[in-house]
């Protein structure tokens, strides 16, 4: 039998919102007023077309202590309550949602019960649990706090261990994929036997996580490919001003490239499965900035320290090949001096977004011609960006509709800046071959995209994602 | 399942591939789901052993392969290129093959005036062998010191096969059928480059091979049907004892073999060979003029056929290299990973169409009528069960006096059914208007309404019911003011279950806004 769990509990406690962000479906009808969810709804987690377990999602209580006055009614110790209920009110109006709600239960549906943790327990509250636990059906209980407040939250725990297996706090509108992961995990301890199906979904998931999170690499390694490739022409007679020609294109290409990052993040997006509502940035978030904006230069990328010490790299490695060929003659004459270069080159040549886009008449074709960007900066910011973008979207969870405005930190700085030196340099390495499109890009593209790898491996795991809210 | 990848193979999964990305529109979720379902449907779908990323990509080959058959206009062009390759091996073949004949025979080409000299057959025939050999070992140690590709052959041999492709197709006049869909001078340019290195690498060296057997060939016909004489002449000056620890130096490679001692020529012959213009060559002798010949074949085998055929079996490893390169590509790689990685879905079906209540019960949202409540009157108070407590008179007063009522009594209710159902019958002997508080920052649920709806129908009618609606208790008050959107919901609510109640909301205090705040 596949193993199903009921998402239960009392109406407008935010069940709707829980499935969502644990089925990653922002198609969950999530409404505001209580009691929209009048039908049992099913989300099979099916893993290569078959169906492993699944969620339902059901209608809140409308008559939890009627239920159970009747439940408890029923004297006979080997009557199927659930059952024996159903049958005799199954076509009793008042008690429609009820009945509707028990349907998963009927069926040997373990109990995931909802509550929300920031309101204090109620007896409708303990006559719902107690129905679950006359069920018999193993049953977890999670607390969806829906505001701040805390102080209920020991009065709920409380209760929860009378009436349930185990019980967890899951915020369905910030839960992070490490929250999603663990919650289906702790299901696990519930019920013995469901524990290998639930073993593989949340295996597959952690796998289907990494082959998102590998995806993502690729599309950041193709923006950045076709940024820091892109370039324009344009005709211009000689005799013309070339300035107002020259601003024109200019901004043609800043358009351009903007366009590129969003076609890039969008992507992204679509592979964290945003697709019905409009994904919204935080309000405080440093990607409202223009990428050309100086407050992107100055938050994002590396600082000129950095920079000077990746830029010295690779001017030292180039450099390197002349002592090579000097046969040590030069002592790493060259070297010293390409590295020393190299920094001045990276920091001189950073300090804005127009100071290495290559301008100028090609000779050939005699047009004007605009790009590639070799400014060394400007591959980091994007990468900062985009490093942002993902920890907004994967942190998204799937049951939130709005941002809570209420806070507006200052941006902090990306992430790229926290990372150690000998990452950089790589990072650094791969920038340059990747403007040169060099024969031996694929090794450089290989040691970025571990070290990419493991810092989407470090935000996807960040545990407390609002804590930090620019990140 | 064979594990060893041809060009053919490597071109074939190319052009899918391209094909494959260009020919439809799918989504990144649809090309997963086809390419899990490829995998799935093979044998690696029954095993429990993962599929390397090379017999990934063979099993998917496969599948395009098999699925291409009925579509001749598209077959895959590996076999083609793999022929060209093949042809152009064996042209190169007979090139070197002549080169080394015709440069032999032009060597030899003796007449009897002067014996030929051993330092010219040296410097044409050795000399530049060696010397490439040793850039050849250099460029690659330095490429390995600077991390840069092994070897580019590409650079120089590529541009001769892309020119010999074009002059095939130009000759056989033969279009590729996968031409529509297929850029090959992209696959030759961009794509291939690692993939052709090796390849190409063992075609240069089978065109050393065949001129060095070229002249081995003529050598060997030649000492074996002419009378040929070899010397040695210089304008510097350095005698046969030198030339004779030169000779042995050069000797290294075979000096283990038996006979090594026997292909040398000795110091006699050394001196007795040497030319000097003045003196003429009457008085050389015989043996001493063909001593050289086994020492300059055996230079031929060693610095010119030998180190040919161990480049080769690099070549092999180049080409081994190179397909793991080119496998290793970014495309290549999504598609192991698409097959490897299981399909999740948690979308729902399509839900069910919202059933229309209003249509069953063909009634409409009665509008209640509100009542002025000012008038001050005595009333009993229905207080839920967890409230009960903290109304205390004082604040049941302060809560009450804005509406006019004065509570004489307060009666706990929503402590569970039966208990409800008795208060019922309670109030059905109920002298007094009734006020009953409700939490309405609780959602309303049908429990709670037809509690109220059943109240309305036995109160007395001179009774009258009101309800006063609260919000979230503080930390320190009982109650607050309900927010907007649930005072609303509930007030909707209640108009629906009981049209006649008097619903009220606490007056707005500095306690009481804390509700509407949070």
């Amino acid at each position: 039998m596949i193993p199903e769990f009921a998402i239960m509990g009392h109406p407008n406690e935010g069940k709707s919102s829980v499935l969502s962000t644990l089925a990653e479906d922002d198609s969950v009808r999530i409404s505001p007023h209580p009691g929209e969810t009048v039908h049992c709804r099913s989300f099979p987690v099916t893993i290569d077309g078959q169906e492993i377990i699944t969620f339902t999602d059901t209608p809140g209580f409308q008559n939890p202590g009627r239920m159970l006055a009747e439940l408890q009614s029923y004297k006979e110790t080997n009557l199927d309550k659930l059952h024996h209920f159903y049958r005799q009110f199954q076509s009793e109006r008042d008690l429609q949602h009820d009945c509707e709600l028990i349907q998963p239960l009927l069926r040997g549906a373990g109990i995931i019960y909802v509550a929300d943790g920031s309101r204090p327990v109620r007896n409708v509250d303990l006559a719902e649990m107690e129905i679950l636990r006359l069920t018999g059906k193993p049953r977890m209980a999670i607390l969806n706090c829906k505001d701040e407040a805390q102080e209920n939250i020991e009065q709920w725990k409380t209760e929860f261990r009378k009436h349930f297996n185990s019980s967890r706090i899951f915020n369905a509108h910030r839960a992070t994929y490490q929250e999603r992961i663990r919650l289906l995990e702790a299901l696990q301890a519930i019920e013995q036997d469901w524990q290998k199906p639930l073993g593989y979904v949340v295996a597959t998931f952690k796998k289907d996580w990494h082959n998102r999170n590998l995806r993502t690499i690729e599309i950041v390694c193709e923006m950045l490919g076709e940024c820091l490739r892109h370039s324009l022409e344009n005709s211009v007679a000689r005799d013309n001003a070339l300035q107002p020609a020259k601003d024109k294109l200019f901004q043609r290409y800043k358009k351009d490239i903007k366009k590129i990052e969003q076609k890039h993040h969008q992507r992204m997006k679509k592979l964290y499965k945003h697709n019905i509502f409009n994904y919204q940035l935080p309000p405080q978030s440093i990607l409202h900035q223009d990428l050309f904006a100086e407050e992107t230069w100055e938050f994002l990328g590396l600082k000129k320290s950095q920079l000077a010490i990746a830029g010295g790299a690779g001017g030292a490695a180039l450099a390197a090949g002349i002592d090579l060929a000097a046969g040590g003659a030069a002592l790493g004459l060259f070297t010293t001096l390409g590295g020393a270069l190299g920094a001045f080159g990276a920091v001189y040549g950073s300090r804005n977004i127009a100071s290495k886009i290559k301008v100028g008449i090609d000779p050939i074709t005699t047009r004007l011609r605009i790009g590639p960007n070799t400014n060394a900066q400007f591959p980091h910011i994007l990468l900062d960006r985009a490093l942002i973008y993902y920890s907004h979207i994967i942190n998204w969870a799937h049951g939130r509709r709005d941002y809570d405005t209420a806070e507006t930190p200052k941006p902090s700085p990306g992430y790229l800046r926290g990372l150690p030196t000998s990452s950089l340099k790589k990072i650094s390495s791969y920038f340059r071959h990747l403007q040169k499109n060099s024969d031996n890009l694929d090794k450089y593209e290989e040691e970025f995209k571990d070290i990419l790898l493991n810092i989407l491996n470090s935000i996807s795991s960040a545990e407390d994602y609002e804590n930090n809210p620019d990140h | 399942m064979k594990n060893f990848w041809t060009l053919q193979d490597s071109i074939d999964l190319d052009y899918f591939c391209s094909r494959d990305l260009a020919g439809d529109d799918l989504d990144g979720q649809d090309r997963h789901r086809r390419e899990r379902d490829i995998f799935l449907q093979s044998q690696y779908g029954k095993e429990d052993r993962q599929p390397t990323h090379a017999e990934c990509l063979r099993l998917w080959l496969a599948h395009h392969r098999l699925e291409s058959i009925p579509a001749l206009s598209s077959s895959a062009p590996g076999k083609w290129f793999e022929e060209i390759l093949v042809s152009f091996k064996y042209l190169l073949l007979f090139a070197g093959l002549l080169l080394g004949c015709v440069s032999g025979l032009s060597y030899f080409a003796y007449t009897g005036r002067t014996p030929l000299n051993v330092f010219t057959f040296f410097s044409i025939f050795i000399l530049p062998q060696l010397l490439l050999l040793c850039v050849f070992l250099l460029r690659s140690a330095a490429a390995k010191l600077m991390k840069q590709p092994l070897i580019r052959l590409h650079r120089t041999a590529m541009p001769l096969f892309i020119r010999f492709t074009g002059l095939v197709k130009k000759i056989t006049k033969a279009n590729l059928p996968c031409e529509r869909h297929y850029n090959t001078t992209q696959l030759l340019r961009e794509n291939g480059k690692a993939l052709f290195n090796g390849p190409l690498f063992i075609c240069s060296q089978l065109f050393g091979i065949a001129f060095n057997l070229g002249l081995v060939g003529v050598t060997l016909f030649k000492i074996t049907t002419t009378d040929l004489a070899f010397g040695w002449q210089t304008t510097l000056q350095f005698g046969s004892e030198t030339l004779y620890s030169w000779i042995h130096i050069l000797a290294l490679p075979w000096s283990w073999m038996p006979a090594a001692a026997a292909s040398l020529p000795t110091l006699s012959e050394i001196e007795g060979s040497r030319i000097i213009l003045k003196d003429g060559i009457y008085h050389l002798l015989t043996e001493n003029l063909t001593s050289w010949w086994p020492f300059l074949l055996l230079c031929l085998l060693f610095y010119g056929l030998l180190p040919r055929l161990i480049l080769m079996l690099y070549g092999f490893f180049l080409k081994r290299q190179g397909v793991r390169r080119f496998l290793g590509q970014r495309r290549f790689r999504a598609i192991s990973r698409r097959m490897l990685t299981p399909l999740v879905s948690t979308q729902a079906a399509v839900p069910p169409a919202p059933v229309d209540t209003t249509a069953k019960t063909g009634k409409k949202l009665p509008q209640a009528a509100q009542k002025e409540t000012r008038q001050k009157n005595d009333c009993v108070v229905l207080v839920p069960d967890e409230i009960f407590s903290p109304f205390t008179p004082e604040i049941m007063a302060q809560l009450l006096s804005p509406s006019g009522y004065q509570s004489v009594e307060k009666k706990r209710f929503l402590q569970n059914y039966v208990e409800d159902r008795l208060l019922l019958e309670e109030m059905s002997r109920l002298q007094l208007p009734l006020v009953v508080l409700l939490e309405a920052w609780m959602a309303p649920i049908t429990e709670h309404l037809l509690f109220l709806q059943d109240l309305e129908k036995v109160l007395p009618a001179d009774c009258p019911l009101c309800i006063c609606l609260l919000g979230k208790p503080g930390s320190s008050e009982p109650y607050s003011r309900a927010r907007p959107e649930q005072a609303r919901l509930w007030r909707e609510k209640i108009r629906q279950s009981c049209p006649d109640a008097l619903i009220f909301e606490p007056q707005p205090t500095s306690h009481t806004m804390e509700g509407r705040q949070s």
